[in-house]
């Protein structure tokens, strides 16, 4: 039985229960017979095969006397159907107990990225939730983050072995050839400081053994802390080979994307180019250009930069951007969207949401072509959605220049130079409204408020189920809160801290009718948590931290915040499934 | 005999599919000459101690009949069989084509990618013209068989034809291994250890003699089994070998070995195991000669070490061959190289692997 406790990308963090012990994944199954540098706790291990035919994985206590084995727990038979060769190119994966599942052929796959990628994401897919993947031969510390990130949740300590019989000194950020390093790397036990130049197999092989140990631990805390993205971008920089698996798990992103939870508080820092392509990124892109409808009728389209501190509204940019904005008298004509990298384009609306309200990009002042590309694809579609009587861009002049050709005629440019809170500027800015505050009117903030709420409520739930919560509805607050009611009957209410709309039980009424964000549950009264054993059903497109309506037979029984996958809720037997906030 | 090797429960229906799978790229050369043999070769053979020029011939033939069905697992002769009937008269024209090379050899072996005393292969009327004419020219005719072709009638009929001329004839069996289950299961070669010792017998009785054939490291047995492996099938086949010739797998094309070669799941044995397996085995072996000739030796697709040491050791093999002289395997066992120690870390690892612990 698995027990879940982090989760991150493909990543998840927690026990696994071998039946006398339980032990933590992602998980290093230690070589029966090696010295393993965990002295005190129980660790996996793989045991010299009783039966050559099988591979056994038992736990063991480790000493400076060896391990000592309990008896075996998980077996694995060695089969035909395992091979790779003889599947139709199909990964097939063999069951290691009823929790593991074993990847075969995972390290000869390993060395072919354009192959490996695919691989694997066929690999989780077909482990689904309820079982961990273990793919034998891979464990070294520099593989490690980006290897969970992919879903491989157990590795093994052979290579580990491997690289010690060949002289190679491993550490999280590649190997080396103990015999040209003249002096102390490491501190571990093996090494305490001394050069490993002068080290024997042995020694190089209980060094790897701890430099793998150390790495899970900050595989485990990334998965935990949700940066597990951040120390694989950092991983990966240590050989080209690792760059490029990333590159192409990211561009089998759809397993990676169900996995990857869409409400969460973790930053994430956008500093190198492969950011551009992480799967929860990406995500937003996408929901952006596909899901993300402009419900506000405010006439004035006006782009501008992005600000360092998040969310935008309350940096200091964007809040002298703003407070020119409302003294021109144009504060409900305006539909304000941010150009910005990796993202793209963030309407005012998602400003709050993951990761818009969470990222950080070391700030140069120029896109590359991959940037570009991107938020020029995202500027157009856009314009598709929405003909907007007025378009005013307020971006500096090199992002100015990368969109402006997609600009209707006769927008406006209000900041010429590369800064746009300078003074002038924001004159400029604040006279360009003016005169269109003058033709068209003040508008109406709570209107602004509405489109807003609204926007958001199509990048949640989509625009069918957005439009149906909005019915006939009113909005009252300031933003970057709100609240939508009908009457006294409130429906839902942006709290800052998610970004995401929260729904009551009426609000859960209105989404549910389209079947969308629903969990259908059996028949049972509802009085706390939502617990996967009791779930029969739920829309695929549950993502954890989604905001659900618990279902049964059409009633809603309750409104909540998924803690698992649709899919995973499905699956998996044991583990809460939805947090509820409101139950009839 | 010893089953310490234990396999998963392969069916030859199993095996037999994964073998057909791995051929579908070949195609049948339509166009071939049936009267003409495919190769023909000169080298050194040791025979009852003495150096012996040898000549070696590959006859076009149908094909080996359990081929036709199921086939071995790391076996691409076929590749040189006609995939259609060669009637007698094509392959006496092959035979006497040959013949007409003779520079004086005396020792000639002749393999046809199947089995010489399958008479559905080689018709009687041409087994008989080639061993009659053949013996008149050598000292001694090795042919290649699998044991239910080696019936004591067909076995008289060669041996007093050789005697006959003063000439011997010895016929090499293809045990591979004394274990069934790997026989069995990892090779899919349909005859088990008792099948052997019955055709050693009576080629014995008949005066034929034995040179038995072992494969060191068929697929999905690691490095450490198979050397196991294979010191003890050396025990096992001595007491009925003349010769016992330890064939390092090379990866032949379209074989499931290929296959798995590809896909990274399987690499060829190490030099420094053909050593270990020579060099334990001799003791058990005193009464016969044992000797080991790694095709491809060195290369990728054949037994290799690193690269570095390659050479040096099958130098050493080399010398072993010929002389008998075990002081030529302790030799190259003590090359000093740094791929020694990823050797000795793959004997150990490797069965705690589900694959191939290590391909290069
Ligand atoms: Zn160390
Ligand atoms: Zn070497």
């Amino acid at each position: 039985m698995l027990n879940v406790q982090g989760r991150d990308a493909a990543a998840r963090s927690g026990l696994l229960d071998l039946g006398e012990r339980k032990v933590e994944f992602p998980a290093m199954l230690w070589v029966d017979g090696e010295m393993a540098p965990s002295e005190s706790h129980w660790e996996p291990v793989l045991a010299a095969r009783p039966n050559p035919a099988a591979l056994v994985v038992t736990t063991a206590r480790f000493s400076d006397a060896g391990p000592t084995a309990v008896a075996g727990q998980l077996v694995l038979p060695r089969t035909l159907e395992a091979v790779p060769a003889m599947s139709e190119g199909r990964v097939r994966l063999a069951p290691l107990g009823s929790s593991v599942s074993v990847f075969h052929g995972a390290a000869a796959l390993f060395r072919n990225p354009r192959r490996f990628a695919p691989a694997v994401a066929a690999a989780r897919t077909e482990a689904a939730y309820s079982r961990l993947l273990y793919a034998p031969g891979l464990g070294e510390p520099s593989q490690l983050a980006v290897l969970a990130y992919a879903g491989i949740d157990v590795f093994d300590a052979v290579p580990l072995s491997l690289a010690a019989a060949e002289g190679r000194y491993l550490t999280s950020h590649g190997s080396f050839a103990a015999a040209t390093l003249e002096r102390p790397e490491c501190v571990c036990p093996a090494c305490g400081g001394e050069a490993p130049n002068s080290f024997t197999e042995a020694e190089v092989r209980r060094h790897n053994q701890y430099a793998a140990l150390q790495e899970l631990g900050a595989v485990r805390n990334a998965i935990r802390n949700g940066q597990l993205r951040e120390l694989v971008e950092a991983r990966v920089r240590s050989h080209p080979e690792l760059t490029a698996l990333l590159r192409r798990i990211d561009a089998h992103g759809p397993q990676v994307e169900e996995r990857s939870p869409i409400v969460r508080r973790s930053r994430v820092f956008a500093n190198t180019k492969e950011s551009l392509r992480r799967a929860d990124v990406a995500r937003f892109r996408e929901r952006v250009r596909d899901r993300y409808q402009p419900r506000t009728q405010a006439p004035i389209l006006l782009l501008l930069p992005c600000s360092h501190r998040k969310p935008y509204s309350r940096s200091r940019t964007h809040r002298a951007i703003l407070d020119t904005v409302w003294e021109s008298g144009a504060g409900g004509l305006v539909h304000d969207v941010i150009v910005t990298s990796p993202l793209g384009l963030v309407p005012r609306e998602l400003e709050l949401t993951y990761p818009a309200a969470h990222y950080d990009v070391p700030v140069t002042g120029d896109w590359d072509a991959d940037e570009g590309a991107m938020i020029r694809e995202l500027l157009s579609s856009l314009l598709k959605k929405r003909a907007y009587g007025r378009v005013v861009s307020h971006l500096p002049q090199h992002t100015y220049r990368l969109v402006a050709d997609l600009l209707p005629a006769g927008h406006v440019v209000t900041c010429e130079g590369p800064d746009a809170t300078k003074p002038h500027e924001l004159t400029r800015l604040g006279a360009v409204l003016r005169s269109f505050a003058k033709d068209l009117g003040r508008g109406s903030m709570r209107d602004v408020l509405r489109g807003r709420l609204h926007g958001l409520a199509t990048y949640q739930f989509g625009a069918e189920a957005a439009d149906k919560l909005f019915e006939g509805v009113q909005v009252q607050g300031k933003w970057p809160t709100g609240k939508v009611h009908i009457g006294i009957d409130q429906l839902a209410m942006l709290p800052t801290d998610r970004g995401f709309l929260s729904l009551t039980i009426d609000g859960g009424e209105r989404i549910a009718r389209t079947g969308k964000y629903c969990v259908e549950i059996e028949d049972f009264p509802v009085t706390g948590s939502i617990f996967a054993v009791g779930v029969k059903g739920a829309d695929p497109d549950i993502r954890v931290g989604d905001e659900v309506v618990v279902t049964h037979g059409g009633d809603v029984r309750a409104v909540g915040v998924a803690a698992m996958t649709g899919p995973e809720m499905v699956e998996m037997r044991r583990g809460e499934a939805v947090k509820v906030r409101h139950h009839v | 005999m010893s089953e310490a090797v234990q396999l998963p429960s392969l069916t030859l229906a199993d095996l037999s599919q994964a073998i057909a799978k791995s051929r579908t790229r070949f195609k049948v050369d339509e166009d071939i000459d049936l009267n003409r043999y495919v190769k023909l070769w000169r080298e050194d053979e040791s025979w009852q101690g003495t150096k012996h020029r040898a000549m070696t011939l590959i006859l076009r033939t149908r094909g080996c009949t359990w081929d036709y069905q199921h086939g071995c697992t790391m076996c691409g002769y076929f590749v040189d069989t006609a995939h259609r009937k060669v009637n007698a008269d094509q392959l006496v024209a092959q035979w006497r084509a040959a013949a007409a090379e003779h520079k004086g050899e005396s020792i000639l072996k002749i393999y046809t990618g199947g089995n010489f005393l399958d008479p559905a292969e080689v018709m009687d009327d041409a087994r008989r013209t080639i061993v009659a004419e053949a013996s008149r020219l050598f000292k001694l005719v090795i042919v290649e068989s699998r044991p239910e072709y080696c019936t004591p009638a067909r076995l008289r009929e060669v041996e007093d034809a050789c005697r006959a001329n003063g000439s011997h004839f010895m016929v090499a069996l293809g045990l591979e291994s004394s274990s069934d289950e790997v026989c069995d299961k990892a090779i899919n070669k349909g005859y088990g250890f008792r099948h052997f010792v019955e055709a050693a017998k009576a080629c014995r009785e008949a005066g034929v003699g034995v040179k038995t054939y072992l494969l060191l490291k068929p697929p999905f047995l690691t490095e450490e089994e198979t050397v196991e492996d294979i010191v003890r099938s050396i025990a096992d086949c001595a007491p009925h070998s003349d010769i016992i010739s330890v064939n390092p797998t090379n990866v032949q094309k379209f074989t499931l070995v290929e296959t798995l070669w590809k896909d990274r799941e399987y690499r060829s044995p190490w030099l420094w195991s053909v050593l270990e397996v020579l060099r334990r085995g001799k003791p058990a072996a005193a009464s016969a000669v044992l000797k080991s000739d790694p095709v491809g030796g060195g290369s990728k697709r054949g037994a290799h070490n690193c690269g570095r040491c390659d050479e040096e050791v099958l130098g050493h093999i080399e010398s072993y061959n010929t002389t008998q002289d075990i002081a030529f395997v302790e030799a190259a066992g003590a090359v000093e190289c740094s791929c020694k120690p990823l050797y000795r870390a793959v004997r150990r690892l490797e069965g705690f692997m589900t694959g191939s612990a290590w391909v290069d």
